[in-house]
């Protein structure tokens, strides 16, 4: 072994002893988190998929069509690079290794070429993301203290890697051109210069070696600069991304249930130890690209809210408590006080949120913010009872007259009143039992104008012939407004006596117009053993109209253009883009369906969700405001919506004003045009 | 015990007409045991003077205590004075379920040991017990409350405007009293009350709400809504939140379920149109009155009555219209 083979194989050592001490210090960190995860290697086909399209196939990178690609060549460049890296490495031990000592010419040359075009890409990606990082600079770089030097320094470590990869390749073949041109169309122009310079061949081997060591080095600083970085990213977003649950398996968007009963000093939580080891594993995962952030309605209309500042908050909370914590000392007070909640992560930021999903799913890496707002949700609530004044009486009212108003139960199916729809109590004592429940939700049989939107629907399946019954009275507010709140012990309280409700009539079918009741019951009862086949209206109807079973009147009526509005529990947490565009366009033959410039899975919220219906939104320009000038934007005569909160939220933006444009369900739409 | 001891709250030198409630159902309970009405009068130098409207209205004697430390509510000392003077054998100790009231009453009950019915609607002796009518979940039902006597007075706060002051005149003797120690030697000092507006009533206590909505179009168009508060002269101006967040009105006049809920007499909407998060903060209203030129917004189905039109030609008329019959009578 050679003085230099000797000195590399200690490097080699040293880096490898080193990265390994950074993993198992990392990995130790996790394991702080007293939370449960649950099982993260259930379902592995599904995981695997999730791997295979978001990881490798970056198709969540890919929706920003400008720095997605560039992103994508830099992943994929890496992949192809890490059998060149290996090479290197090797050859720094085994003086002469290479592949083409195992495999036939025409497979090495596919193995040369695939290096070079790569490296020669990455370069070009690499020079693209610099030059956008430092000259166009775009909004969504900027904020939340992001670690900006060190992206920088991390782009141009790679651009060096690819130039001293090149100048090895190049300088092999000023020494010894075995390989056809072709196969290495980069380095060979670059040792053509080097040729036509005349460079001297002693003066070759200098380059050759300081470009070899340089490259070697710089891969083993590389890996170990790593963990101290947020480029960690590079290393776990591959496990992460199978680890996560934002994608499936199970049902998304569903809030872990909570153990009310369980021997604890704290529910919900307060700091980095509170949350699962998921939450943290999400924290060395982001690289604060932002793409969260600059789709959250509530930091697009100027409130204290950044998902991307919660995971980075998480991340150095993470770092701060942990390596106390791993040492077995107990921390000082000062340290602990310096929690989470309150000192990283404050409360107007946490109450801000619309749990509309956009930004969980946003990440190209499967990150769960919305998970540890919700936690700190309801330590702030269960914990602490701290919560914003005006929320008190909706949780008042949810606890007394099961709404989040305080309106009488009995008059829940006042709507209803001579149009002959039987109560399940009243089809019980008959004997009988109907086809499906109506679940008609607090807003359908509360609030004044989505009670039109109850009875278009209502109208429709008497139409169609659907035999349907209510629960009347009995029903009782779904219990999503307390969970979101954080108000866990309100929602289960809620959420079993409608279990009960349901289980006692034996039903098995649901229908509703209310995206929020339709997650719930369909989605997040489960975990309460409440299992029950619930189908939003939109879908409903298409299904009906599909079959013809509604009978339509013949006239066309005038052309209208209506734009969709997509609600974000059907939309994010149920994935129904198309029904309600379907009954739109199937109930009205002469129209022009448009699309907002924020649609579907990118759809803005309506600002309701969250409990935000029931808090005053004091900072920054109302996002119903911000949703509805997008919506008018697209010179719609007519909004349509599926979910009665948007409906209040859209109708009251620009009410009162010069060309305000109506909002009306898609129910609305199709009893619009019934026979008679 | 025959005797009934009650509390006359005086208010920034006023008697308050609570006080006089206080002391004529304190009049009738008195009759009922065939004992006397004695009263607590306390306050800065000068509050006897209030001694004989009190006597008016039926008390057989009043104590007066002055004090410096006594001009403004002073829990310590006041609930010291009235247990103290409670001590001397009653029936009953009647206090008016005011903002004041509602912090006295039970302060006096714990330093009593006694009991205590809340904020009630009505009063009376039947046989040895006290029988009264305590209203809840916002007068959706009303409990009847029986308390048998006890060793110590029963302690009573009656809610504002639920009793009459009925004139029942006599000669009250009037006794100079010591307070109880010393009234500035107290852990809590009232530094400063700083009213919000006087002119303004408070939406809670206002018998009569005017509110405006976005049908209003412009800030300066609530000078319709205030001119018909004015013209009622127990109105108080409310709004909805559209208003409260454009501006046009302080948040502290959202009447809403995040804001202020309420339930006067009667409530005016004016440009309503009535969203659930209003309706939620002003249903309980016992008359409600809406004016919205859509004949189909949704406030007309909480409004016992409505008026379809223009609220820029409604509102002046019926302001027009208050006027003239409040003149007339």
């Amino acid at each position: 072994m050679t003085l230099s083979q000797g000195i590399f194989a200690l490097c080699l050592a040293i880096g490898a002893a080193f990265f390994s001490y950074n993993a198992q210090r990392l990995v130790r960190y996790l394991r702080i988190a007293g939370g449960s995860a649950g099982s993260r290697l259930n379902d592995i086909p599904r995981r695997l998929w999730n791997l295979l399209t978001i990881g490798f196939a970056q198709t969540k990178i890919l929706r920003d069509p400008v720095a997605g690609p560039l992103h994508a060549m830099v992943f994929w460049g890496f992949l192809v690079l890490q059998v060149g890296a290996i090479e290197i490495l090797v050859q720094g031990v085994v003086r002469g290794f290479s592949y083409g000592n195992f495999v036939p010419a025409p497979v090495h040359w596919v193995f040369l070429l695939s290096q070079e075009l790569t490296a020669g890409a990455v370069l070009v990606a690499v020079g693209a993301l610099l030059y956008r990082r430092i000259v166009v600079r775009p909004k969504r770089l900027q904020g939340d203290r992001v670690h900006s030097g060190d992206a920088i320094l991390i782009l141009a470590m790679i651009a060096a890697l690819m130039i001293t990869l090149m100048l090895v390749s190049a300088t092999h073949r000023v020494i010894n051109s075995e390989h056809p041109v072709a196969v290495q169309p980069v380095s060979s122009p670059i040792a053509a210069m080097i040729m036509a310079l005349g460079t001297p061949p002693n003066v070759v081997e200098a380059i050759l070696a300081t470009s070899w060591w340089t490259h070697a080095l710089l891969i083993l600083v590389f890996l170990n600069y790593l963990p101290y970085s947020k480029h960690l990213h590079v290393i776990v977003s591959l496990p992460n991304t199978f680890l996560s649950n934002t994608s499936g398996p199970g049902r998304v968007g569903v809030m872990p249930l909570m153990d009310l009963e369980a021997e604890t000093e704290h529910f919900g939580a307060a700091d980095v130890d509170h949350l699962t080891w998921k939450n943290l594993l999400d924290g060395y995962t982001c690289t604060e690209c932002g793409r969260c952030t600059s789709v959250c309605p509530a930091n697009i209309t100027g409130k204290a809210l950044s998902p991307r500042k919660i995971v980075i908050n998480t991340r150095e909370r993470t770092m701060e408590l942990a390596p106390h914590l791993v040492s077995g000392a107990a921390p000082n007070g000062d340290l602990r006080e310096h929690r989470l909640l309150d000192q990283f992560i404050t409360e107007d930021e946490l109450w801000a949120c619309t749990s509309c999903r956009a930004c969980v799913y946003e990440c190209p890496v499967s990150i769960d913010q919305l998970e540890v707002i919700n936690e700190l949700r309801r330590y702030l609530v269960l914990s602490e009872s701290r919560f914003p004044e005006e929320v008190q009486p909706a949780f008042e009212a949810l606890e007394r007259n099961g709404a989040p108003w305080a309106f009488p139960p009995s008059s829940r199916a006042d709507w209803a009143a001579g149009l002959d729809i039987p109560t399940m109590a009243e089809l019980s004592e008959r004997g009988e039992s109907p086809e499906v429940l109506y679940w008609v939700g607090c807003m359908g049989s509360f609030d004044e104008r989505a009670k039109k939107t109850t009875v278009a629907f209502a109208r429709i399946l008497k139409a169609a012939g659907v035999r349907f019954a209510i629960l009347g009275q009995e029903e009782s507010c779904n219990g999503d407004p307390a969970r979101r709140m954080g108000n866990e012990y309100l929602y289960q309280m809620l959420a079993k006596q409608n279990i009960e409700t349901l289980d006692r009539y034996k039903v098995k079918a649901i229908i509703t117009n209310c995206p929020h009741c339709f997650h719930q019951i369909g989605n997040e009862y489960e975990s309460l053993g409440g299992h029950y086949e619930v189908v939003h209206h939109s879908t409903y109807i298409a299904a009906l109209l599909q079959e013809g079973r509604i009978p339509l009147r013949e006239t066309a009526g005038a052309a209208q253009r209506i734009v969709y509005h997509d609600a974000c529990y059907l939309g994010r947490y149920n994935g129904i883009y198309d029904a309600p565009r379907d009954v739109i366009r199937q109930a009205l033959p002469v129209l022009d369906v448009v699309e907002a410039k924020r649609s579907k899975d990118r759809s803005l919220c309506c600002g309701a969700g969250g409990g935000r219906m029931w808090m005053e939104e004091r900072t920054g320009k109302r996002i119903n405001v911000e949703r509805k000038e997008e919506l008018a934007a697209t010179g719609a005569d007519t909004v349509a919506v599926a979910c009665p909160f948007c409906m209040t939220m859209l109708g009251d933006a620009g009410k009162g004003t010069e060309g305000y444009v109506p909002v009306v369900d898609v129910a609305e739409l199709v009893a619009s045009r019934l026979k008679a | 015990m025959p005797n009934v001891l009650t509390y006359a709250e005086v208010r920034a030198g006023d008697l308050r007409k609570i006080s006089l409630e206080a002391v004529s159902t304190a009049r009738a309970l008195a009759d009922a045991y065939g004992g006397e009405v004695h009263v607590v009068l306390s306050g800065g130098p000068g509050v006897g003077s209030h001694a004989g409207t009190l006597g008016e209205h039926g008390a057989d004697a009043v104590f007066v205590t002055e004090h410096e430390a006594l001009a403004q509510y002073n829990p310590e000392a006041l609930s010291a004075l009235v247990a103290g003077r409670a001590r001397n054998g009653y029936s009953a100790v009647l206090v008016g379920a005011s903002a004041r009231g509602r912090d006295l009453a039970p302060r006096v009950a714990a330093k009593l040991g006694a009991a205590i019915l809340s904020d009630v609607t009505s009063l009376r002796r039947e046989g040895d017990a006290l029988v009264a009518t305590h209203p809840v979940y916002t007068g959706k039902v009303l409990a009847t409350l029986r308390l048998t006597s006890g060793d110590a007075a029963a302690v009573v706060s009656l809610r504002p405007g639920a009793f009459s002051a009925t004139q029942a005149p006599r000669t009250a003797r009037v006794e100079a009293a010591p307070p109880a120690g010393d009234p500035s030697a107290v852990r809590v000092q009232v530094k400063e009350t700083t009213t919000a507006d006087s002119r303004k009533l408070d939406l809670a206590e206002a018998p009569v709400i005017v509110s405006g909505g976005r049908g209003l179009k412009a800030a300066q168009n609530f000078k319709l809504v205030e001119d018909l508060a004015a013209a009622f002269g127990n109105a108080a101006v409310g709004a909805t939140r559209a208003v409260t967040d454009d501006g046009w009105r302080p948040h502290s006049d959202q009447i809403g379920q995040t804001g202020r809920q309420v339930s006067p007499e009667l409530y005016v909407a004016v440009g309503i149109s009535g969203a659930i998060q209003h309706i939620a903060g002003m249903r309980a209203s016992r008359c409600i009155v809406a004016i919205n030129k859509d004949a189909e917004a949704p406030i007309f189905k909480v409004a016992d009555y409505g008026i379809v039109g223009d609220v820029f030609e409604v509102v002046p008329a019926l302001t027009a219209a208050i006027r003239e019959l409040r003149a007339r009578s």
